[in-house]
């Protein structure tokens, strides 16, 4: 049960050929956590696979790797399959990049996993109204996690939503300049490293608008200006398509609270549009649609 | 005045010693402090120090001297000679056919003053990888042409590096020609003994930097006839990388080193935080509010980057993710080595693994790679891109 099935069912669908390849987490020595792409050619790989409080890696960003995707589309052979071990965000991104025509549904089979006991308490575990609305894009759900113990699921802890929410009341309630303070430490020290966009399975565009230099659009310095500027594009751009998965902030190599700034986006987008990202294929984030009934009483 | 090569001093000896050092104001003191940890408590407290400059007797007071030998900063001490930004030059748009350019002096750090001047700097705390590491660099800024941003900075610092007593998680000097003791590039080189009552450092004085740092302020100690302290054999076993180097290049074409960086996203932090990576760009940056007028800078880059090697009219040679990578574990092993007849450019701290958001490392994908018996060569990959996957 549990992760053997998990194991086993990987192992069976690269055996009989309904996926080229398979993204899943896997040990890295040191107790580090890697990403593992386990092709045909090495079913057994499967046995290795993984999945406890240690895998926070939203792996839906390896769907448009040119790399890995030749793993599964070759030029010639539109027919490949990948397929993912994916916890809720990891669905809820692929979902994402369903939805804004970045691959296609029939090219993904989504290995959901439900993370149970300490590692559902470390975060990632979606609530049943998630689950219900992206279970049925999932080839299978299971419900696995094992408890590699130690404080993980205390470090992880600190990115649940209800917690993001807590500490975004308290700088609410923060004066604008203190605001202001507080978001002028962060982005002084960023030191435009971008693992924060690379991390991000949404921040797809194949030239991102800070390499633009003709006009430079975003100054690429890492002064306050420039990192004031390239931090908020970037926030603003994932307005409506984040899903929350707090990658960016774990990546970020000098403690940036992004996940700040996108959870206070994320919850803007659900009390204005009602909508949270990647729980469908089908429907676009709001900000990239127009109908002719949306409200426009803000255009003065 | 006779030279001193050794010297005991105590650890509380030493602090009174940087309080005094503050006080005159004379060189400035910059030292491992914990970063800004977001407000959330931040996660791995290793990861949390950052070479800063230390502005109070507080500071110095706080400072864990005690943990020097095994405390590693997340980013490397290069900032203070090779910034993250810094200005080259001013630029002032006459007309639509001259343009005046002039001298910039003061950095944004603090490094140079507003005459141009380098600050008297003493930067306290680094490890052994780390000085070797800024003299490997100075090869670089020294090679074709005198690189004053560079150099200025660099003449002007000494270096008190903290032999480690412990081998950290993700380092391997020792399998890049280095040792946890060892003197190259440091001025002072400190190391944890028992000394008088307490703990306490041995003193190695190393160059006449060193000599002068120790004239000025340590001229009440006298020289002891001590050597300094052996450090335990490292606790893991690391694998000779310079071994690997002819075999490394061998696997240029291989598709196994291909798919050890299959999981690399292409931010650039190994690069940000390596304290011999030292590829910048340079940009112009008008002054807020005008247009024409402003200062040229010099960036850091990585070539992790795909927008690194790409040319004007489009295309980019290293089109792939792997051949990014691959540039990285080659300039650091093969090329900067053979260029300059070094050891290697790598100096085994660790920190591109341990800031790594993916867990990738150039200590385990090199060594896995050239652990294989033969070069398979990569299967032609489809799918190249000129964007950044
Ligand atoms: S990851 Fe952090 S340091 Fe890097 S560009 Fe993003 S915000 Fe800046
Ligand atoms: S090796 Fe890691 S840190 Fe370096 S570019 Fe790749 S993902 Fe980023
Ligand atoms: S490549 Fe990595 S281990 Fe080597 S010197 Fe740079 S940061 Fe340190």
């Amino acid at each position: 049960m549990g992760i053997e099935e998990l194991r086993q069912y990987a192992a069976n669908i690269l055996r009989d050929g309904r996926v080229k390849l398979l993204i899943g987490y896997g040990e890295g020595g040191d107790g580090r956590v890697v990403p593992m792409f386990i092709t045909a050619t090495e079913i057994e790989r499967c046995s290795q696979l993984i999945y406890d409080q240690r895998c926070t890696y939203n792996l839906s960003v390896y769907l448009l790797k040119a790399e890995i995707k030749s793993l599964w589309s070759g030029a010639v052979n539109l027919s490949g399959k990948v397929a993912l071990v994916a916890k809720v965000e990891t669905v809820r991104s692929a979902l994402g990049l369903i939805a804004e025509n970045q691959i296609k549904k029939e090219d993904l089979c989504l290995l959901g996993v439900r993370g149970v006991g300490a590692v559902a308490a470390a975060g990632a575990v979606g609530t049943e109204g998630d689950w219900s609305s992206i279970s049925s894009y999932c080839e299978r759900v299971f419900d696995v996690g094992e408890d590699v113990g130690g404080d993980i699921g205390e470090k992880n802890s600190h990115r649940l939503p209800e917690k993001l929410d807590q500490e975004i009341d308290a700088l609410l309630k923060k004066s604008p300049e203190e605001r202001l303070h507080f978001w002028r430490q962060h982005f002084a020290s960023c030191i435009r490293c971008y693992a924060c966009r690379q991390i991000c399975p949404h921040c797809f565009c194949s030239t991102c608008i800070v390499e633009k230099s003709m006009p430079q659009w975003v100054s690429p310095v890492s002064s306050e200006s420039g990192n004031f500027s390239w931090n908020i594009i970037r926030a603003y751009h994932l307005v409506g398509r984040c899903v929350g998965c707090g990658e960016c902030a774990r990546a970020c190599p000098m403690g940036l609270r992004l996940d700040l700034l996108n959870r206070y986006m994320v919850k803007m987008v659900q009390e204005k549009y009602s909508f949270k990202a990647g729980l469908s294929a089908e429907d676009k984030p709001p900000l990239t649609t127009y109908h002719l009934n949306d409200n426009q009483d803000f255009i003065k | 005045m006779s030279q001193k090569t050794s010297l005991l001093i105590e650890e509380k000896d030493l602090r009174i010693l940087l309080m005094n050092i503050l006080q005159k104001g004379k060189q400035r003191i910059v030292a491992p402090l914990r970063g800004y940890d977001g407000g959330d408590g931040g996660g791995d407290d290793n990861l949390k120090y950052f070479f800063r400059e230390v502005h109070s007797q507080e500071e110095i007071a706080q400072l864990p001297l005690a943990q020097f030998d095994k405390l590693q900063t997340h980013i490397s001490p290069k900032e203070f000679f090779f910034p993250r930004y810094a200005p080259v030059l001013k630029y002032q748009t006459i007309s639509s056919t001259e343009v005046k350019l002039s001298d910039v002096s003061a950095d944004a750090f603090g490094n140079v003053d507003n005459a141009g001047n380098a600050k008297e700097t003493i930067i306290l705390g680094l490890h052994p990888c780390d000085a070797v590491g800024l003299s490997l660099l100075d090869r670089v800024f020294t090679w074709d042409y005198d690189d004053n941003f560079y150099l200025k900075p660099r003449e002007s610092t000494t270096l008190l590096t903290f032999a480690c007593s412990k081998i950290g998680a993700h380092c391997f000097c020792t399998g890049v020609g280095g040792a946890p003791d060892e003197q190259r590039g440091s001025d002072l080189l400190f190391s944890r003994m028992h000394v008088g009552s307490g703990d306490g450092f041995h003193i190695s004085v190393l160059t006449p930097k060193g000599e002068r740092l120790v004239a000025e302020h340590l001229s009440h100690l006298s020289s002891v006839a001590v050597a300094p302290p052996t450090i335990a054999p490292a606790e893991r076993s690391v694998i000779d990388l310079l071994d690997r180097k002819e075999s490394l290049k061998s696997m240029f074409d291989s598709s196994l080193l291909v798919q050890q960086t299959y999981s690399c996203l292409g931010c650039g932090v190994c690069a940000m935080v390596c304290p011999t990576c030292h590829c910048f760009d340079i940009i112009d940056e008008d002054h807020p509010g005008s247009i024409g007028v402003g200062e040229r800078m010099k960036i850091w880059d990585a070539c992790s980057f795909a927008l690194f090697s790409k040319h004007g009219g489009g295309h980019n040679p290293r089109d792939l993710q792997c051949k990014r990578c691959r540039q990285r574990y080659f300039h650091k092993l093969v090329y900067y080595p053979e260029k300059f007849s070094e050891r290697s450019l790598c100096v085994g701290c660790g920190r591109c693994a341990r800031a790594c958001p993916v867990g990738l490392d150039i200590y385990s994908a090199v060594t896995s790679v050239t652990s294989a018996t033969s070069a398979v060569s990569a299967a032609a990959i489809e799918g190249g891109t000129n964007g950044n996957r």
